[in-house]
């Protein structure tokens, strides 16, 4: 797509001007993230447009609607595709083409967003099987036998009747998130933690499930699946709900975090140095923080230089670090895991900068390429702490109603660094 | 041995032949099927188009299939492939379903072109349309009212009519977003069409009723009668519909209460406004970002002021769904917070800048942080700020002045901390930041921010000499800011030290004038008039004996630049050059300039709309059309086709009208219903008055508790203030007080009470031309009595402002030389008619 192979697939007549304008924007923005999701093309069109992986979906709208639902459609589409294709890339959406325009011939009817959710589309497009293509294409032996495809209209459209399986489970997974700024010091700039719970079913029949939370108090905005019944929520602080089948997202939601204790699993304190205009050294010590006595796993620091560094020196002590240059010089550090009894984790960055070009202090800024992403000057850290909840939120029970056959549950739990940063 | 050597090598060459062929095998097949390469099958498609004929002609469905995907292939790199359109409609009737799904897709395509091949495939559709699967109807009824031909509509409309009462749900749905195709196509059936609309309205499972929504708002959006009877089922049946439908209905009820409800007076509400409010508040926690918004947008539309703050968590939650729709979310915050920013500072946080933000998002996250400062989130947001002035992106920093700007001007407290970090950033490197910073520096002092800071280790007269030095020494180029500086000087003015300094500043500006940029050129002109005019109009009084013998000197300097402006490349340059000499002639010139005052007013007026780049930007944002929230024209900023703005309340109370029962429930006829009870979780009311002012950066804000102590001093009293602290200052300022106030006050009290309400020109009337600082106060106290109704919080600030103002103009110097402030004064009143103090919405 950046290369500019633009797959005009559902191209039709009206879209293809609006395309290349668009094309040629994307091309002017110093990076795809800089670009406006939302950007206003010529001719009285606006390109709305998101990116998922090495892909940019674009829906171009000429009148009046809702800017979000244009996003949340794009994000269906996505979604859909995901689950028919599997890795989306330029090459397979090129070797699935077909099944995406029948896809998108069901999603949308003229312009308006129809039927999104998976498990109905699952009802009018056949999901293509591997072992199908697989046949299908090497015997050449004739072509895959159709279900009649059928919809279910009924008053829990997320789930068909007559589901069978022979073991019965209900896996919980809840997954919390901290996005924080962490200042140079260590101090809290901002901290917020969200979480999902989700949920993967394997049950017989039409079961009613009852999810019972230790402190539902502290979840405050909670955002629930269509199954989720809101109403019992809001009465009893239950989530009651008939499950759809497989893989979905029960709920996401948000701690209040004003009046809880601002806990980070890993403790990252930066120290940047100038020895002169041209030599800078960037030092990141990581210690275990908070972390219930679990293990910090999977600690990955991205620490973006600007444009003009050269003469990278990184040493660490702990872990093992990478300095890649794609675009702009970043240097990458990745630790297994840390323990509260690892001390001393360290990183030093050296570099150089070239001094600004001879154009003056004021032309670099203002031209895109090095200006615009001339280094964040901050670590972007991720993590990992199995087994935790930050937030101390646990499942209490589940309940099952209406069937009553055995079922296997289980519950996990994760806390993950969102967007974690740390300034320099 | 050696047999067994030969058999083996046999048996081995055998087996290689035979993996040889079969992997040659292999490669045919994969070759046909276009499996040599991934995704050559799509690349290489329009080179085969030959073959399409015979391959749709044949009996094999896999060949058809292959023929249709090459077909689509090509069609989607954007080539004509309509000669095959009389082979494909053939296939119309396919026994595959997946061979029908291509050809449909394909039909679409092309059958405007080929109306009369497209006919041919109608009679199938017509047949489907019986099909006992309810997949097959609905998919055949979907296809036949795309085609876009209008011969066939009275077949499609016959159709409609019959599967609008079809028993599955998901046919009648289909049948409904048909009905919406038949009107684009062909406006001429919408009477037709209304009659069906009414019937699906009665629709009853929650999969179609979004889609009847849609038909409805298609055909008729505006038959709200028909709309009565199924309002208080709607309500109920908002949570269980299809995420779509959610969106799509509460557009509509919005609409429908807009014109149907009187407008929230306090807390009392219809109950079935009530009623709506109370099924749309769940809406708030779907996954569906779209669903919150039109959520969202329902209650800043329909609910009254109490409720309003339930929206602003569910918007902090939405700006991390990602980077797109963060955008769209900050773009309807900005918004919303230029009416009630109060409710967004629990959220403060969510509105600093993270390292890895595109630019339209810092830009939107700064400019909405200028909007919602408040004095609880004031220290730490300065804090953080501060941090934003270093930064190596330009645009961050540059924001930060505004948004520093901001908090000075709102929040005393804070006032200090700001200055102290703008002045800071006044040594930055880069012209813009410390453009920017000088900008906020001048603004701040202008309308008099600045002038009580409690520690005053630097006058006010200090930091104007401080800034004029930043004037030399190459550092500061950002034209507008030296601009601002000049204009600084020229309302510093008429202090006694004012004037030499001025002079000063002209003789230096006057060196370095043909590299100035345009704005800092007009003001020099200005400066260099204002000068000149304050030694004629004043014989005798301090100022003119100071000016006394430099008189010469400032007419050479004063013809100079006037001389050097004639020439200028710039228009407005020379404009302006004309204009001033023609009211502050040059020796030999003809005079007028007992009209100067006004003139100058007025061309000051001009020059600072042009100058002021951070008011300019804030004034953008006032003046900003309120799109409805969630809508896309909010987001790009301009009226989109089809966009329509939502009505305004009505002026009487509508009649009540039967709006159906509840289902299950009672009926809620009637009566009032304590809001209250509408939200769980109500929080603590702020008034819009307030907020309407901060907006964007660098807005001029008001001050969040203009209490006794600080007698708040805006707009119009600007430089007055100045004055007033210099003359405080110092015991010798009598001699600067009296100076002949007559005669050059004549015009400018008398464009005051122009500009100022009824308040103002009461005051006018009573106050004598001289009036002590102490009666000033006298008045500012009863002003504060009479609005006792709205508390000090409230007070709009133009009512502080003008009170001061009033009395304290006759003791200003005879220049009749409105500052900054009185022009803002003037323009923030026309941008918000909403400054009554009462609540009220908007659109």
């Amino acid at each position: 797509m950046r290369q500019g192979t633009v797959l005009g697939l559902y191209c039709f007549a009206l879209i293809g001007e609006s395309l290349q304008t668009f094309a040629k924007y994307l091309r002017s923005v110093p990076s795809l993230h800089e670009a406006e999701p939302v950007w206003s093309a010529p001719q009285d069109t606006v390109c709305i447009h998101i990116q998922r992986g090495e892909l940019v979906y674009l829906g171009i709208v000429s009148q009046e609607v809702p800017a979000l639902e244009v996003l949340e459609l794009l994000e269906g589409v996505v979604l859909a595709l995901v689950e028919y294709i599997g890795h989306l890339s330029e090459l397979t959406i090129k070797e699935n083409f077909a099944t995406v325009y029948q896809l998108l011939s069901e999603m949308v009817d003229s312009g308006s967003a129809v039927t999104t959710d998976t498990s109905v589309l699952r009802g009018l497009v056949p999901v293509p099987s591997l072992v199908d293509r697989v046949i299908e294409n090497v015997s050449g032996i004739g072509i895959r036998t159709e279900k009649r495809p059928d919809v279910n209209t009924s008053s829990t459209p997320w789930r068909s009747q007559g589901i069978r399986h022979t073991n019965n489970e209900f896996f919980v997974d809840i997954v919390e998130r901290i996005d924080a700024t962490v200042g140079a010091d260590g101090s809290v700039v901002s901290y917020d933690v969200s979480g999902d719970i989700s949920c993967k079913s394997r049950l017989t029949g039409m079961p009613e499930l009852l999810l019972v939370m230790n402190r539902a108090d502290a979840m405050d905005d909670v955002a629930f699946h269509p199954c989720v019944r809101t109403s019992k929520w809001h009465a009893e602080r239950v989530m009651g709900f008939v499950p759809p089948d497989g893989q979905f997202k029960l709920a996401s939601f948000h701690i209040a975090t004003d009046a809880a204790p601002r806990l980070l699993p890993l403790q990252l304190r930066a120290a940047v140095s100038r020895q002169s205009d041209q030599s800078h050294t960037i030092e990141i010590s990581a210690d275990a923080g908070q972390s219930g006595n679990k293990l910090v796993e999977k600690i990955q620091v991205r620490v973006p230089l600007p444009a003009q560094a050269y003469n990278i020196r990184v040493q660490c002590r702990a872990g093992t670090h990478a300095v890649s240059n794609v675009r702009l010089p970043q240097v990458e550090w990745s630790l297994k895991s840390l323990s509260p009894a690892d001390r001393g984790a360290r990183l030093t960055i050296q570099y150089q900068v070239r001094a600004p070009s001879a154009a003056g202090t004021g032309a670099p800024q203002l031209s895109p390429s090095p200006g615009s992403s001339q280094s964040a000057l901050a670590a972007f850290v991720d993590f990992e702490v199995a087994g935790y909840s930050v937030s101390s939120i646990k499942v209490d029970s589940l309940k099952m109603l209406v069937e009553s056959y055995k079922l296997f549950k289980g519950v996990r739990y994760v806390t993950k660094a969102g967007s974690f940063q740390l300034r320099f | 041995m050696a047999e067994y050597l030969s058999k083996a090598m046999a048996l081995a060459q055998d087996a290689a032949k035979l993996s040889m062929r079969f992997s040659e095998g292999l490669v045919d097949n994969a070759l046909e099927f276009g499996l040599d390469t991934p995704g050559s099958f799509y690349d290489n498609a329009e080179y085969k188009l030959a073959l399409v004929r015979k391959e749709l002609g044949s009996g094999s469905d896999k060949d058809k299939l292959v023929a249709m995907k090459r077909l689509l292939a090509a069609v989607a790199k954007g080539h004509d492939a309509s000669e095959h359109f009389a082979d494909v409609v053939k296939n119309v009737a396919s026994g595959n379903l997946e061979v029908r799904r291509l050809v449909y897709i394909y039909l679409l395509r092309y059958a405007e072109q080929e109306q009369d091949l497209a006919l041919l495939s109608v009679n199938t559709f017509q047949r489907d349309l019986g099909d006992s699967n309810q997949v097959i109807r609905a998919m055949a009824l979907r296809v036949m009212s795309s085609i876009r031909v209008p011969v066939i509509s009275p077949i499609v409309v016959l159709a409609v009519r019959k599967l609008a009462l079809d028993r599955s749900p998901h046919v009648r749905k289909t049948a409904a977003l048909a009905v919406t195709k038949l009107v684009r196509l062909d406006a001429g059936l919408r009477e037709e069409l209304v009659g069906i609309v009414e019937t699906m309205l009665r629709e009853n499972s929650p999969l179609a009723v979004g889609s009847v929504i849609r038909a409805f708002c298609a055909v008729c959006p505006t038959r709200y009668d028909m709309v009565h009877g199924q309002f208080r089922r709607w309500c109920v049946m908002l949570a269980d519909l299809d995420e779509w439908g959610q969106v799509e209905l509460v557009k509509l009820l919005v609409a429908y209460a807009r014109t149907q409800f009187a407008k929230p007076v306090g807390d009392s509400l219809d109950a079935d406004h009530a009623l709506l409010l109370r099924s749309i508040q769940p809406l708030m926690q779907s996954r569906n970002s779209a669903v919150v918004m039109s959520a969202v947008s329902a209650f800043c539309h329909l609910a009254p002021q109490t409720l309003l703050p339930v929206v602003a968590r569910p918007l902090a939650r939405l700006l991390k769904a990602g980077r797109e729709s963060a955008y769209v979310v900050l773009t309807n915050i900005q918004q919303i917070a230029r009416h009630s920013p109060a409710m967004f500072s629990p959220y403060v946080r969510s509105f600093y800048v993270a390292a890895g933000d595109p630019p339209f998002t810092r830009r939107l996250k700064l400019q909405i942080l200028a909007a919602i400062v408040s004095p609880k989130t004031v220290n730490m947001m300065v804090v953080e700020v501060a941090g934003y002035t270093q930064s190596l992106l330009t645009d961050i920093a540059v924001g930060a002045a505004g948004v520093l700007l901001a908090c000075a001007r709102s929040v005393r407290e804070s006032v200090m901390d700001c200055f102290s970090s703008l002045l800071l950033m006044l040594d930055d490197g880069r012209p813009e930041v410390s453009g920017a910073a000088m900008q906020a520096v001048c603004g701040l002092l202008l309308d008099g921010t600045v002038r009580d800071l409690q520690d005053r280790t630097m006058t006010l007269y200090d930091i104007v000499c401080f800034l004029v030095r930043k004037m030399d020494g190459g550092k500061l180029t950002d034209d507008g800011a030296r601009a601002c500086v000049v204009g600084l000087v020229c309302a510093f003015m008429r202090s006694k030290f004012g004037s030499l300094h001025a002079l000063e500043v002209l003789r230096r500006g006057a060196r370095s004038f043909k590299e100035e940029g345009a704005q800092a050129k007009m003001q020099l002109l200005e400066l260099s008039a204002c000068l000149m005019l304050a030694h004629r109009a004043q014989e005798e009084g301090p100022l003119a004996r100071m000016l006394e013998e430099y008189s010469e000197k400032m007419s050479d300097i004063h013809a100079y630049l006037f001389t050097l402006a004639r020439y200028d490349v710039d228009f407005d340059v020379r404009d302006r050059a004309r204009m001033l000499r023609a009211l502050c002639p040059l020796p030999g010139d003809e005079a007028h300039s007992e009209q100067m005052p006004r003139v100058l007013e007025i061309a000051n007026e001009l020059m600072a709309a042009s100058g002021d780049n951070l008011g300019q930007a804030n004034r953008r944002l006032d003046q900003k059309t309120a799109f409805t929230i969630g809508s896309l024209s909010l987001t790009v900023d301009r009226p989109m086709s089809e966009y329509a703005a939502l009505p305004e309340w009505p002026t009487v109370k509508p009649p009540s009208v039967d709006r159906g029962t509840l289902p299950g429930t009672r009926n809620v006829g009637g009566g009032k219903v304590d809001v209250t009870s509408v939200t769980m979780t109500q929080q603590p009311n702020y008034p819009m008055s307030r907020a309407i002012n901060i907006a964007g950066i660098s807005g001029r804000a008001q001050p969040y508790s203009s209490g006794p102590e600080y007698s708040t001093p805006r707009s119009a009293a600007d430089h007055d203030d100045l004055d007033a602290f210099l003359n405080s200052a110092d015991d010798s300022s009598e001699r600067v007080v009296h100076v002949n106030p007559r005669t050059a006050f004549v015009f400018q009290q008398s464009e005051e009470s122009s500009e100022s309400d009824i308040s103002s020109s009461e005051s006018e009337s009573e106050s004598s031309g001289l009036e002590s600082s102490a009666s000033s106060e006298e008045r500012q106290s009863t002003e504060e009595e009479d609005s006792g109704e709205s508390s000090d919080d409230e007070r709009s600030p133009f009512t502080g402002a003008k009170s001061d103002s009033q009395p304290s103009l006759p003791s200003g110097p005879s220049v009749a030389y409105t500052g900054f402030g009185g022009r803002r004064g003037s323009e923030d009143e026309q941008a918000h008619p909403l400054m009554d103090g009462t609540s009220q919405h908007w659109q």
